[in-house]
């Protein structure tokens, strides 16, 4: 003989509770078909904005304006061969001179801002 | 750039690098140039197409004011552990060697106990809404809407 069917329980979760769970379980596909649930419903009384920020699928543009980058190598293999002493340390480079190294990403951003180099520095931590 | 079928499919190129003297692990990754909040300066940022969100450095998150962000609070799990925090939607821009840079913006996990000096670039939050290449020949990483 057949079970009887159980009634389904009344979700009573809220929207947001129910998204995060969704987030945390890496189901982004479903928090955002839920999410558009919610929006389409619109009688839960929740604030939804930050999670339909965070859900949104932007489509970026391209900036002709922004100068191109160029070759890396010099900074690289300043990384790969001297950068030993300046493990724990942020270090602002540009070809293979090191423009400023501090424990503080602040302190080094401080050294750039008021000593602008003539091209876009990397600035990379040591580990 | 490349291009599909008489239309763009990027409109720009950089070079990677696939592996970072103090990486933890001896496998190739990919490491590309970024800046955020449209600042004059480069990161490093690495790939991670197995991850939904992208995960900022929480030095480079706290210097932007990031760490008091209001944002929607979660958990992850991560190769690290447990990791609690928020997801903030931050501008992005892919640095071009060649061609046109790119401007978007990404969903990025801000862990305050994240260790310094890793950015991770992730999947749902950022990479699936753009196309990207690689010529691993040449190290080349292709980007762009």
């Amino acid at each position: 003989m057949g079970q009887p069917l159980r009634k389904a329980e009344p979700e009573t979760r809220s929207y947001r509770e129910r998204i995060r769970e969704l987030v945390e379980a890496d189901r982004v596909e479903g928090a955002r078909r839920l999410l558009a649930e919610a929006l389409e419903r619109g009688d839960h009384g929740e604030d939804l904005s930050r999670w339909e920020r965070v859900l949104a699928k932007t489509k970026g543009r391209r900036n002709p304006e922004v100068a191109l980058d160029f070759d890396r190598t010099p900074e690289i293999t300043w990384i790969r061969e001297k950068s030993d002493p300046y493990k724990g340390q942020w270090v602002a480079l540009l070809g293979d001179q090191l423009l400023a190294h501090s424990a503080s990403l602040d302190e080094v951003m401080a050294v750039l801002e008021a000593n602008k180099p003539p091209r876009r520095p990397m600035v990379h931590y040591i580990d | 750039m490349l291009r599909l079928e008489q239309e763009d499919f990027t409109c720009g190129r950089s070079r990677y690098l696939d592996f970072l003297k103090e990486a933890a692990e001896p496998t190739a990754k990919i490491f590309v140039k970024i800046s955020l909040e449209h600042t004059e300066s480069v990161f490093w940022a690495q790939i991670d197409t197995g991850s939904a969100w992208s995960v900022l450095d929480p030095l480079v998150a706290k210097r932007h004011g990031y760490l008091d962000l209001d944002g929607e609070r979660i958990g992850l799990d991560t190769r690290l552990g447990r990791k609690s925090g928020i997801l903030a939607r931050l501008p992005v821009r892919f640095l071009a060697d060649d061609g046109v840079p790119f401007d978007t913006e990404g969903t990025f996990f801000i862990c305050p106990d994240w260790p310094p000096g890793r950015t991770f670039l992730g999947y749902s939050g950022l990479l699936a809404s753009m196309r990207f290449a690689l010529d691993p020949q040449a190290n080349h990483f292709y980007f762009g809407p």
